[in-house]
């Protein structure tokens, strides 16, 4: 029994990572996954770092036709990410981004700045203390993005290299459903995670243009699997997002409002990672936006991401 | 059941249904199309072929290429460079009253030039706006940040409040 449960924590460990390497393939402007980092194995705290390398492949538009990016623009994000138990099943957490843009051409040049923060909250309503083979393991969470990155509309470097957040105030609301089945020294995990969240308005002036821009609702939803032997796991999952049009209205009357557009896009994921000794663990993964989903509206994003994560038992 | 059969159907099935279905569009070159102001149609030269008139008919808001309602103004737009993904562009911007004869703008009212992003609700960099002769505009530096589709909004300014506005649309 001891075996099976040391080999549930272990694997449940590695499905925590999941969530970390998901964040990447950011869609344009700056900004990035809702999905926080949350605390799924039965430890007392955990701190991830990780570094993703992103690269725009292709623009949709709103018709729905495809464009092949003819220049490099290239998105770096290192994260610092942590996560603490207190009060027996409640958690929290904070996720810190720095973000690095390059972009080719004659009006290209390369930017770095601070993303978005964002705090969370969680609470295990789901805990799993007998093991059972159907029920799994479910924490909900609150989570707060603060408009710490510099949005788009705030650009100062008339290229928007240096937007590196979506400049909106937005509180989520999410819940993480995991489920393993040990076999032996093998085992099958299955995650799923499901996040909504509403951003708040705010007065934007560029150039030659002020007004107010109202976002609305967005959310996304993941799923995965994974297998695992010995101190390896090997998993796959696909997440959906979707964003409510960002509606202008603009200060002058004679200027006529502008509904905005949906955007959408799905990210598919493969991943590795490896338990060290000491509670260390690794996780290698590649994340494509242009295989899932019906996009529109969106950037579209190959990334690669390295996460190193450090956790510490209650 | 095998819950390891049951996970990888779902998968399995999750996979089949949400397979992306790219509409890649080719990308063309020159894009970008002037707004001219209309020259005599091929219909009424046929019909003034004999004749030895050489008026234009005045223009009118049906066609005017780009017109403003309120000040009742003509203009047209012809690229000098085009713009590309990682390059600027610039444009001449003539205006015309409707007899097509060039007119320069009273005193007080200033042209405004910028790019949106109607989708995302964005522009793009500030352009450089220069008169070069009597109601002709030299504009540079004109720079879409991403492809996509974009609204060219031209407004006439009176002390920093907006009297008349056009829109064109373009796609880059």
């Amino acid at each position: 029994m001891n075996t099976y449960k040391n080999l549930q924590f272990s694997f449940i460990f590695l499905i925590s990572l999941l969530a970390t390497a998901q964040s990447w393939a950011a869609a344009c402007c700056g900004g990035g996954s809702a999905i926080p980092s949350i605390l799924t194995s039965d430890d007392q705290r955990q701190i991830s770092g990780s570094y993703s390398y992103s690269q725009v492949d292709t623009d949709v538009f709103t018709n729905g036709v495809w464009q092949k990016r003819s220049v490099d623009d290239v998105t770096k994000i290192y994260k610092l990410e942590a996560a603490q138990i207190f009060a027996d099943r409640y958690q929290t957490g904070f996720s810190i981004p720095i973000q690095t843009r390059e972009k080719s051409g004659q009006e290209g040049g390369t930017s770095s700045g601070l993303g978005d923060i964002s705090l969370q909250i969680g609470y295990e309503y789901l805990p799993d203390w007998d093991y059972n083979p159907y029920r799994p393991k479910g924490i909900g969470f609150l989570t707060l993005t603060t408009p710490t990155g510099k949005s788009i509309d705030a650009s100062s470097d008339g290229r928007g290299l240096d937007s590196s957040g979506r400049g909106f105030w937005s509180l989520g609301l999410g819940t993480v459903l995991t489920k393993s089945w040990v076999f032996g020294q093998q085992a099958i995990d299955c995650n799923s995670i499901f996040e909504i969240h509403r951003s708040f308005s705010r007065h934007a002036q560029q150039s030659e243009m002020s007004g107010e821009l109202n976002p609305g609702y967005g959310g996304s939803f993941l799923f995965g699997s994974g297998y695992s032997f010995s101190n390896w796991r090997i998993g796959a999952s696909v997440s959906w997002m979707h964003e409510d049009p960002i509606q202008f209205k603009p200060d002058s009357v004679i200027v006529a409002s502008s509904p905005g557009a949906t955007q959408r896009n799905a990210t598919g994921t493969l991943s590795t990672s490896y338990l060290f000794a000491d509670l260390w663990s690794g996780t290698i993964s590649y994340s494509d936006q242009t295989v899932f989903g019906d996009p529109t509206n969106s950037t579209l994003n190959k990334s690669f991401a390295l996460v190193l994560q450090k956790r510490w038992a209650r | 059941m095998n819950p390891s059969l049951i996970i990888y159907s779902i998968l399995g099935f999750l996979f089949f249904i949400g397979c992306a279905r790219p509409n890649y569009q080719k990308q063309q070159t020159n894009t970008l199309p002037n707004i001219e102001a209309p020259t005599q149609t091929d219909q009424e030269s046929s019909h003034q072929n004999n004749q030895a008139s050489t008026n234009e008919p005045p223009l009118s808001p049906t066609t005017c290429p780009i017109y403003f309602t309120q000040k009742k103004l003509c203009a047209e737009l012809i690229w000098e460079k085009q713009p590309t993904e990682s390059e600027t562009g610039s444009f001449t911007l003539q205006f015309y009253d409707t007899n097509h004869q060039p007119i320069s703008f009273e005193a007080n009212i200033n042209l405004a030039i910028y790019l949106w992003m109607p989708s995302m609700n964005h522009g793009s960099s500030p352009m450089q706006i220069q008169l070069i002769g009597p109601g002709l505009y030299k504009i540079r530096r004109v720079y879409f940040i991403m492809p996509g589709e974009w609204d060219l909004h031209i407004q006439l300014k009176v002390n920093e409040q907006v009297q008349d506005e056009y829109v064109q649309k373009f796609t880059i």
